[in-house]
């Protein structure tokens, strides 16, 4: 991936820099983790007391292995442990509703683990999950600490208002309120989250207590500070506060309505044999692809029919599409399918996920977390050209930023469904024809082969990016 | 409702003289003092419900055995 060039071959990555027990940097190819002395204890107790080998093995935390000092970054190195690598990072602004609520539920999970072992979390962040290999799965290994006892769970916070806020504002208000996680990145601040909640889930005591008295709290205590010398929590009020918070979690849910998008291919301008036709040409791009592409992006992915050609294939896919309902469906049917190939992302290729945070940097842009190996452009096109305006010329220098090779789908105006965007719009389009698309991105890529699909007024093109052009980002 | 309201008060208020000052905790995020409050504020309320569930596992599996043993 893309990152930010500093001098020299070590440069610390530009989201670590919160947690004194260590950060995450690059020595050349490599990421690294380096533990700070300070958290020595914990990290010995980490791996000495089994807690380590447990979570890898149940899949909940990813394995690292330890490395020379000698890349140690400072003096304050206690070790340098390299960890396993998370070849596509998302965001839980990019997450569809059960994807986040997967994520809530196996951070509660690898909490109740470290308490049988002596520890807890001490973060509860959305963005220490990452999905990996379809399963979600903590990437920071140092946010365990010893478990203080009898102090309340330091983390609480974070976790309301990382994951159960924003889960309940999707499931009982609107799925679309997950955008405000891209706003508020440490999570949906609870008062806000307390007043756009119907009033009735006062009377749901998980809401009640966790976001509305919580909020209350907060705001009560704001600027004071809370002496934990004298009160204690119990080991059992502990695993009383978890379990409380899986069992708000569980009883969320979001019922997947049907969208526009969402019978795309029964409604739309293909019958089977069209499919079949497309299915078929795409496989054989797919095929012919050397070297085979490490990950693929389809743009407007909808039910994932065409991600899935890519999977199976032991492509790493991301299913990207702007509607949440397309996005649930494909992950959860990638869930019961067991794919350990295809991850499903929300994306509003207009308005892609910005950089944000200190700098701009410590949530990557979509662009800096590309470019993908190989992207997918079907029936994407005309939405892009026609319904938001953007020239063919710009399409053809985006397209060769993101990948390096490309099965894109041209769909003409004599096309229905461009007839459909056109009917109640001015033609400003003259120069959306299919001589100016070709001629636009031959500027930046060579066409490999070009089939119409039968049955349709489509065509599907295989393109590969100019060799003088794969030089540039 | 008056009443209560006025309970709630003194709750509040003895929640926080019983604690005095504060001292800063060292974790690296804010887990924020109002957290903190609410927690122990529910803690035996959690407690409770959480010991009821296991104990109402175990009473139920418990009249299970009884029951089979008596048919």
């Amino acid at each position: 991936m893309e990152r930010l060039r500093s001098s020299g071959p070590k440069s610390r990555e530009p989201s670590s820099f919160r947690d004194p027990s260590g950060f995450l940097f690059f020595h050349d190819d490599l990421i690294l983790r380096q533990v700070n002395k300070g958290y020595q204890d914990n990290y010995d107790h980490l791996m000495d007391s089994g807690l380590y080998l447990r979570l890898v093995r149940l899949g909940l935390l990813i394995g690292h292995e330890e490395m020379d000092r000698a890349y140690a970054l400072s003096d304050e190195a206690y070790k340098i442990i390299r960890p396993e690598v998370i070849p596509f990072i998302s965001y839980p602004y990019e997450w569809s509703f059960s994807q986040l609520k997967q994520a809530a539920l196996s951070t509660l999970e690898i909490q109740r683990q470290a308490l049988d072992y002596g520890m807890s979390l001490k973060d509860c962040s959305a963005y220490n999950i990452q999905f990996r290999n379809g399963k979600s799965v903590l990437i920071d290994t140092l946010s365990f600490e010893k478990l203080p006892e009898g102090q309340p769970w330091v983390a609480y916070r974070q976790f309301c208002q990382h994951f159960l806020a924003p889960l309940a504002l999707m499931s009982l208000v609107d799925v679309r309120l997950s955008q405000l996680l891209r706003g508020y990145l440490d999570g949906i601040p609870l008062d806000l989250a307390s007043s756009l909640l119907p009033f009735r889930t006062h009377l749901r005591f998980s809401l009640l207590s966790h976001i509305h008295l919580h909020a209350k709290s907060q705001s009560h205590f704001a600027g004071k500070n809370v002496d934990t010398r004298s009160r204690r929590m119990s080991r059992r009020a502990f695993l009383g506060l978890i379990d409380s918070l899986d069992s708000g979690i569980k009883a969320l849910s979001w019922k997947v309505r049907d969208s526009v998008w969402s019978n795309y291919y029964a409604s739309t301008n293909y019958d089977s044999d069209a499919l079949q036709h497309k299915v078929k040409i795409v496989s054989s791009i797919l095929d012919q692809m050397t070297p085979r592409p490490r990950i693929l992006w389809d743009l407007g992915a909808n039910n994932g029919l065409f991600s899935r050609l890519a999977c199976e294939r032991e492509i790493l896919t991301i299913a990207f599409d702007m509607d949440p309902s397309c996005v649930e469906r494909n992950y959860c049917e990638s869930v019961r399918r067991g794919e350990t190939h295809l991850l499903p992302l929300w994306l509003d290729l207009t308005n892609p996920s910005p950089g944000l945070g200190w700098e701009n940097q410590e949530r990557s842009s979509l662009l800096r977390r590309g470019p993908a190996d190989a992207v997918l452009a079907l029936a994407l096109i005309h939405h892009l050209a026609i319904t938001n305006n953007v020239p063919l010329p710009r399409l053809a220098e985006f397209f060769a930023r993101i990948g390096r090779t490309l099965a894109i789908e041209f769909v003409p105006k004599s096309d229905s469904q461009v007839q459909r965007l056109l009917s109640t719009r001015e033609d400003i389009f003259p120069r959306y024809t299919q001589e100016n698309f070709e001629q636009e991105f031959r500027h930046y890529f060579t066409i490999r082969q070009v089939e119409r699909i039968r049955g349709t007024e489509r065509t599907l093109y295989w393109m590969e990016k100019l060799e003088s052009e794969k030089a540039s980002p | 409702m008056i009443n209560s309201k006025i309970l709630k008060r003194i709750l509040v208020y003895v929640v926080i003289f019983y604690f005095g000052l504060g001292r800063p905790t060292y974790a690296y995020i804010d887990p924020g003092s109002g957290s903190y409050f609410l927690q122990l504020l529910i803690a035996g309320l959690l407690a409770g419900i959480y010991s009821l569930k296991i104990y109402w596992g175990k009473i139920r599996s418990f009249l299970g055995r009884i029951l089979r043993w008596r048919d």
